[in-house]
């Protein structure tokens, strides 16, 4: 597939540039996560086998990142729970694929980022927020709560005592404060969030091949996901196998 | 309830005024009160979550999103001046605006 070709994959748009992908959710003016599924993994995961990506942004088209979930889809099925713990699976597959990827990922946020788009967000490393960017999970505010391991991954990343006092609250969070608590990395000027999340991966994988890319990706990775001897022993064949193959 | 000085309403105005023309990318002086914000500047009701934000830092305001919401499934602002007016509110009421008659 050639460079800058734009694909789709249900609401998302994916293209590549200089070996970086993006990913812009693609519906409607407010970006509404019209179902917890919202592309196809195996599409997804063959676009970013063949284009041997140094990083990944996530976006939104045009003002915002994404308002959320759409509440009338969750309502629609209020009796039909089965399926929305079967979509929200789906789901939460493709943000632990997205989490899991060994290149350099950030979500590029403008304006509103609300919900499942937050959810989303914490997928990635890294978050870049226009100083117009407005972040909630405001799920608790009807009567519900985060389903795409909003409740999992923000704890992660701002601490849990700040996260359940977000969750509950349901409270909206401007750029300075996001940034403050540690929700977003670096706060920019309204409409630069996609070149200066460029910039922040190109300046970050300059002069760095590939294999170190991922080797270091994966190794910080297998810290949460494997267990600790398992994740000594990669680390130390991938050390082995950069030095083995690598420039030094 | 907080004083809405003349001054203060100077600078709510010209806040508002400047969000739209920024956001929507037109001039101020395409701007007027009569302004309707989705059909003139293909706005949406996620715009008024930003200017409560940005309202809510720039004049210390400890005003909760939802309550506002509350406020304006009642009395909905469509046009720049009807935000003007709601903000004016807000900022004299804060959360209070909820229990004011629609």
């Amino acid at each position: 597939m050639a460079d800058n070709e734009k694909i789709k994959s249900g609401i998302v748009w994916l293209e590549a540039v200089d070996n970086i992908g993006i990913a812009s959710i693609h519906n409607g003016i407010q970006n509404k996560i019209s179902q917890p599924d919202f592309m196809d993994l195996e599409f997804f995961k063959e676009w970013i086998y063949r284009q041997k990506l140094k990083g990944l942004i996530i976006t939104g088209q045009g003002r915002h990142f994404s308002a959320g979930a759409d509440i009338d889809t969750i309502k629609a099925n209020k009796h039909n729970t089965d399926y929305l713990k079967d979509a929200l699976k789906k789901g939460k597959e493709i943000l632990s694929y997205i989490e899991t990827l060994p290149i350099v990922t950030v979500a590029a946020v403008s304006g509103v980022c609300f919900g499942a788009g937050l959810e989303i967000a914490l997928s990635c490393q890294f978050r870049i927020g226009t100083e117009n960017s407005v972040l909630a999970l405001p799920e608790a505010n009807i009567g519900i709560m985060p389903g795409l391991a909003g409740t999992i991954r923000l704890p992660r990343i701002i601490g849990k005592s700040k996260a359940i006092q977000m969750i509950i609250s349901g409270r909206t969070i401007n750029a300075e404060e996001a940034f403050g608590m540690g929700l977003l990395d670096k706060v920019v000027p309204a409409k630069m969030h996609l070149s200066s999340a460029k910039q922040y991966i190109e300046e970050l994988v300059q002069n760095k091949s590939h294999q170190q890319i991922n080797s270091i990706i994966q190794s910080v990775n297998n810290s949460i996901t494997e267990i600790n001897e398992t994740a000594m022993n990669t680390e130390g064949n991938m050390f082995a196998k950069l030095v083995e193959e690598g420039e030094i | 309830m907080r004083e809405l000085t003349a001054e203060i309403r100077e600078q709510l105005k010209e806040m508002i005024y400047g969000f739209f023309a920024e956001e929507c990318e037109v001039e101020l002086s395409e701007l007027n009160e009569e302004t309707n914000i989705t059909d003139d500047l293909d706005g949406d009701s996620l715009l008024f979550v930003e200017l409560i934000e940005l309202t809510k830092k720039k004049f210390q305001l400890d005003i909760q999103l939802q309550t506002i919401g509350k406020y304006l499934l009642k009395n909905p602002a469509e046009t720049i001046g009807q935000v003007i007016d709601t903000t004016y509110l807000i900022y004299q009421h804060g959360n209070d605006i909820v229990n004011l008659g629609a």
